[in-house]
């Protein structure tokens, strides 16, 4: 009788839309969704400005750090990484379209792009051509995830 | 009163804003829609099936974000022992105790691997099940690309075979975070049964299954129910009502499951925002650093027996594949995934879904791009090479699709 009674509570307590408590991981999930998310890292602000601002036509150099520094078992790698890097700077040095409302800039732009992003496509492809231990692999795996968030 | 509220509901809804039915209905298919809305955000009770674990008691409690049927910030746990052997972790359980006998859900002492997965938006869901098979599967790259993507098309056992014009059992998932199912009653049912523990008519998710989670290690109700016979009649979902093949409700309604998939079948997808000329940018550069490998830009339907969603573009912005994302996988084995595969999320209405990735772990979607690795790392990089005015158009291309 003592169970039917114990069933009887959980019972009208869920039609009370009441819930148990939720195990102390689920209770830590909650908590960090509860964060905030963080601002967004890229500016979007000199993209509204007008052609005549000062920022459009003379973009700030970008902000490089130094690559991550890396030593594969192959020298021919090593090389070939730091062909890599050169390429990967390459395209971040491409400069900004003067005006934004100019189609024939932004063609100009994009055809820049594409050619310096097809270099590094080419050098990645050498480098990885070059690693000849499951080791320099993982070493080139790690150290391009650092060169990625190494830009922003 | 069910009327009042669809009465209600339809005078709040306007085509073209997101959470809104499709465009093109019929005046039937719009009531549908709205009967449908409406079971969808009914909280169900025990007397209807929920239990004995659950994550909660209606299907709107995870999908609200920006509109009923929207993604949203509630994540739910996985976790896999070294066997591959993996569930569901329920937050709540109608009998917490009962004679000594736990049933309070929990992620065992022996699971290897625990991961946590944010619900998906549900928008547009009709038109992606209305994408021929071989469409989805034309879109592996045999050889890999240059960048090194392939992708693997999942194939999944359908078990809503032969109910509601799905006729193949082993059919190319297409929903869920590992493609683990292939079509929207399929998804419904799995839904029902594993967030609310309501079993269905649906095989696998019948009456004689239970979300067990860490209860017995075995999902079979009718085991546990010989280790404890007290709990049969109310413990467990083994009413045999509409939901598992019983005669209709006087009022005529359907099984829910029935209703769920035509909500989420008959949903518009989100809407665009106009592309800004810095967006349209963005658009290029997207093409230029080949996001779209992967995040292919469109589909095609085939015919359907709803006009509004037959032979229309699909501008869902994936290849509904799997692919292996190394360090991005959630690490569970499921259906047709591996541990370290993902299925490419669809990029349209990504604006209304932060925080982002499977485990909502980027705020932003720069961050979400740069946590990219496996198949997508040669692209990730690319990315992270592009000047900082230029990865900004990408993603204002992005915050507008």
């Amino acid at each position: 009788l003592d169970s039917k009674i114990g069933i009887l509570i959980a019972l009208l307590s869920v039609a009370g839309c009441s819930k148990p408590p939720a195990t102390p991981a689920v209770h830590q999930l909650a908590k960090e969704e509860e964060q905030p998310p963080n601002p967004p890292s890229t500016p979007a602000a000199g993209w509204a400005n007008s052609p005549a601002n000062p920022e459009s036509s003379s973009p700030p150099p970008p902000v490089t750090t130094p690559p991550p520094e890396i030593a594969f078992s192959n020298p021919a790698a090593n090389q070939a990484w730091n062909q890599y890097v050169d390429s990967f700077e390459s395209v971040r040095s491409v400069p900004a379209p003067p005006a934004l409302s100019e189609p024939s800039a932004i063609a100009a732009h994009i055809a820049e792009i594409n050619r310096r992003l097809a270099i590094l496509q080419q050098s990645r492809a050498a480098l990885i051509g070059n690693l000849t231990s499951p080791e320099d692999q993982k070493r080139f795996r790690t150290a391009e995830q650092s060169l990625s968030e190494s830009s922003q | 009163m069910r009327l009042l509220c669809v009465l209600l509901l339809m005078a709040g809804t306007a085509y073209g804003q997101i959470g809104a039915p499709l465009a093109g209905l019929t005046a039937a298919q719009q009531a549908q829609f709205q009967v449908a809305l409406a079971e969808f955000q009914q909280v169900e009770q025990i007397s209807e099936g929920v239990g004995p674990l659950f994550n909660n008691q209606s299907c709107v409690a995870c999908h609200n974000n920006a509109a009923v049927g929207g993604a949203s910030t509630v994540t739910e746990t996985r976790y896999m022992n070294a066997f591959q052997a993996s569930d569901l972790l329920h937050q709540s359980s109608i009998v917490p105790s009962f004679g000594g006998f736990q049933i309070q859900d929990q992620v065992p002492p022996d699971a290897t691997v625990v991961a946590h997965r944010k619900a998906t938006a549900l928008f547009g869901m009709g038109l992606i099940e209305a994408i021929p098979d071989q469409t989805i599967q034309a879109n592996v790259h045999t050889p890999k690309t240059a960048d090194g993507v392939t992708g693997t098309v999942a194939i999944v056992n359908d078990p809503t075979a032969g109910q509601n014009g799905t006729p193949n059992i082993n059919a190319v998932g297409r929903f869920g975070w590992k493609c683990q199912e292939a079509s929207l009653l399929g998804f419904a049912a799995d839904a029902y049964l594993n967030e609310m523990g309501v079993t269905t008519r649906i095989p696998g998710f019948d009456k004689d299954i239970a979300p067990s989670g860490s209860i017995t290690g075995q999902r079979n109700q009718s085991a546990l129910l010989a280790v404890e016979p007290a709990l049969t009649g109310f413990a467990f979902d083994q009413l045999q009502d509409v939901e598992n093949g019983g005669p209709p409700q006087t009022d005529g309604h359907t099984a829910n499951i029935d209703e769920f998939a035509d909500f989420m079948r008959l949903l518009a997808p989100p809407p665009t925002l106009p592309l800004t000329v810095q967006a349209q940018m963005g658009q290029q550069l997207f093409t230029a650093v080949n996001c779209v490998a992967c995040h292919k830009p469109s589909m095609t339907t085939t015919a359907s027996n709803i006009q509004a969603l037959g032979f229309k573009n699909v501008p869902l912005y994936s290849d509904l594949l799997l692919h292996d994302m190394a360090t991005l996988g959630d690490g569970i084995v499921q259906a047709a995934a591996g541990p370290t595969f993902m299925r490419t999320a669809p990029l349209w209405g990504l604006r209304f879904r932060t925080p982002y990735l499977h485990d909502g772990r980027a705020p932003t979607i720069p961050s979400a791009i740069l946590q990219h690795d496996g198949e997508a790392a040669a692209i990730r990089t690319k990315f992270a090479a592009l000047p900082a005015a230029d990865q900004a158009a990408l993603i204002a291309f992005l915050e507008s699709i």
